[in-house]
């Protein structure tokens, strides 16, 4: 009874002392950005003067040189297509190495998956080298097809797995009903599919969102720099207000809390769908 | 309505072979039950009649036509399923409606079609629940539903009563056979529980290995069955089989076993039994065919023979005995109220009337 009443308490200890791990940064960040910058230069966490303000905010939404509205459009711009294409895109191929056989079906799926493990890095310059003989270079549509490319993988993995927990009955009851290949992926089993592709568009749109290296590599032009760009752009040369950066970070954030927020539910159930059948 | 016809009808898994050279026929407006244990190849020959599954080899008739490569859809077939295989996302109405719409039926008549199968199914006041909402006997009723408006030429039932629990079984079953009558559409049914192949079906074909072991109607399967198999399958509890050797003594044939030796019926010894003499047969018995001298008026020394009861099972209605006979166990089905208690040496008569032999080779029929 003793040694329980321990253990739980080291399991709330732990548990506590990672949480805080994890969230005092962001506690720092928030609280830097909604101080002036004389309250929070030495140090975010001294109270003697506390006066909230939305002033960084602004200052960071209408900055003279990095504007986050123009970003925050741009990165809607490419995130909200470089998610539904790959997904689409992907689901098709997905149900396809699900439920149908082909030669080499299974030597495909293996080079698919082993693609994922791909660091990103590596193929940098050969994608910038491609992007400028394609002349997509600077532009949207050639950030859009590069996230889109890189997420087909994993959102394909991901998708053949949930299409494979599925009852096949139901496909085939559709297929006894009449309907053809196409009627039966789209509306039966996509819509199925709707936790598992609301979580696979959260996770890719996250990915999209936060990515800062492709978007580094293949936007250059200061009108079209995405969010995640235009941050360190905020910092001076000579002096750097923390307030206004800090700020500029909580608003590129709040865009994937928000919408993890309102699309958890659906998350959460297509992460377990595909493990418990 | 159609008939249905199945001729050398072969499935092959690569090398395994489910389903080999089979013949069947359903007449048109009849109700088959496919029946056998699991992995017998019923339901893959059930779901190529469905034309789920190629044919490798053989010709699949429904009517005068020939369906072998013949999409699902073309075929004027509705199929059940064990998991009902609902659409989760469509609520009742639209899962019986979908299957209409897609073959561009008019509104009006869907909605007539659909709304007449629920009354059917005493499910109109969920029309617009979910699957999710509804209990399992209620998602059958509507899986039945999303069949019958359709207004198929063939039905095909693929387990359809195994997920729902044993009260409810029973009444589905009885609605499912009322819903025939009623319908009279060519119906195929897969079950491995011989109870509703027997009740359910107008003829029943027994399967293992992929091969029809015999296919008649239920009291011929159950009187006269053609091997060891069908004769171990159907019936509850199983028939007991015994070793034993035919002889002949004062012209009267007996059979003969480690603990008995039982006198065969003049009018069971026909030639080919006859031909049996002197060789080892196997002896069938029913459990339900076996009785104690208290059951009996008359004496029938010649058909009795001693055990001694190691189990016994009241069921209420009736009482299960397991015996041992000289070293076979011999399972009766007997008065319940009779005072049998575990160890007590009985006396068992056999009603060698309903007696069977079997061939120990080849595990035919020889009666």
């Amino acid at each position: 009874m003793k040694r329980k009443w321990v253990s739980t308490l080291l399991i709330h200890l732990l548990a506590w002392s990672l949480a805080l791990i994890w969230i005092v940064p962001f506690f720092g960040l928030l609280m830097t950005s909604i101080r002036p910058l004389s309250e929070v230069i030495y140090g975010w966490w001294r109270f003697e003067e506390f006066n909230p303000t939305l002033s960084n905010f602004v200052k960071a939404w209408n900055h003279p040189t990095a504007p986050l509205s123009q970003g925050m459009r741009n990165s809607l711009a490419v995130a909200i297509p470089a998610t539904v294409v790959p997904i689409f895109i992907a689901s098709i191929a997905a149900y396809g190495l699900a439920r149908f056989t082909f030669p080499l079906k299974n030597y495909l799926f293996l080079t698919i998956v082993a693609l994922m493990t791909l660091p990103i890095q590596m193929i940098a310059i050969p994608i910038f080298k491609l992007m400028k003989d394609l002349r997509l270079l600077n532009t949207f549509l050639g950030l859009v097809t590069v996230h889109s490319a890189w997420g087909i993988p994993w959102i394909l993995f991901f998708m053949r797995n949930y299409f494979t927990t599925l009852p096949i009955e139901v496909e085939e009851s559709a297929r006894v009903d009449g309907a053809s290949d196409l009627v039966i992926f789209l509306r039966i089993v996509l819509p199925m599919c709707v936790p598992a592709l609301v979580s696979a568009a959260v996770l890719q749109f996250m990915w999209v969102w936060s990515d800062f290296f492709l978007a580094l590599i293949l936007i250059y032009s200061p009108s079209k720099l995405l969010a995640t760009q235009r941050i360190p752009l905020m910092r001076g040369v000579y002096h750097v207000d923390w307030g206004v950066l800090s700020a500029g970070a909580v608003l590129v954030m709040i865009v994937p809390v928000m919408i993890f927020a309102f699309l958890q539910r659906y998350y959460i159930k297509g992460m377990v769908g595909w493990t418990l059948k | 309505m159609a008939e249905v016809k199945l001729k050398e009808v072969t499935k092959k898994f690569g090398n395994f072979t489910a389903v080999d050279r089979i013949n069947l026929e359903a007449l048109d407006g009849e109700f088959v039950v496919l029946v056998g244990p699991s992995g017998c190849g019923k339901t893959t020959t059930l779901r190529m009649i469905a034309g789920l599954e190629e044919v490798t080899e053989g010709e699949i008739y429904i009517g005068d036509r020939l369906v072998n490569d013949v999409p699902p859809k073309d075929r004027d077939i509705a199929m059940v399923f064990q998991n009902y295989a609902l659409y989760p996302h469509m609520d009742v109405y639209n899962n019986m409606a979908f299957g209409l719409k897609l073959r561009k039926v008019p509104k009006k008549e869907i909605d007539r079609r659909v709304r007449e199968a629920a009354e059917l199914l005493g499910i109109s006041d969920k029309l617009r629940a979910k699957p999710r909402e509804l209990s399992g006997g209620q998602r059958q009723r509507v899986a039945v539903g999303r069949a019958i408006v359709r207004d198929p030429k063939v039905f095909l039932f693929d387990e359809p009563l195994s997920n729902l629990d044993a009260k409810l079984r029973v009444r589905m079953r009885a609605e499912l056979a009322e819903l025939h009558q009623r319908l009279k559409t060519t119906t195929i049914y897969v079950t491995h529980d011989q109870v509703e192949a027997m009740t359910l079906g107008y003829r029943v074909a027994v399967m293992k290995d992929g091969v029809v072991q015999q296919y008649d109607a239920p009291q011929v399967i159950y009187d006269q069955p053609a091997n060891m198999f069908v004769a171990g399958f159907i019936g509850s509890p199983p028939m007991n089989f015994l070793d034993a050797r035919l002889v002949e003594e004062d012209s009267k044939v007996f059979v003969q076993g480690k603990g008995f030796k039982l006198l065969v019926p003049q009018d069971k010894l026909t030639d080919e039994v006859r031909s049996f003499i002197g060789r080892e047969v196997v002896f069938g018995i029913r459990p339900e065919d076996l009785r104690t001298p208290e059951m009996v008026r008359e004496d029938r020394t010649e058909a009795s023979f001693p055990g001694r009861v190691r189990v016994r099972e009241p069921l209420g209605d009736e009482l299960i005995v397991y015996a041992d006979c000289a070293g076979d166990e011999v399972i009766a089905k007997l008065d319940p109220h009779l005072p049998i208690e575990p160890g007590q040496e009985i006396t068992l008569i056999a009603a060698m009337e309903r007696m069977h032999l079997f061939d120990p080779e080849t595990e035919q029929a020889i009666i």
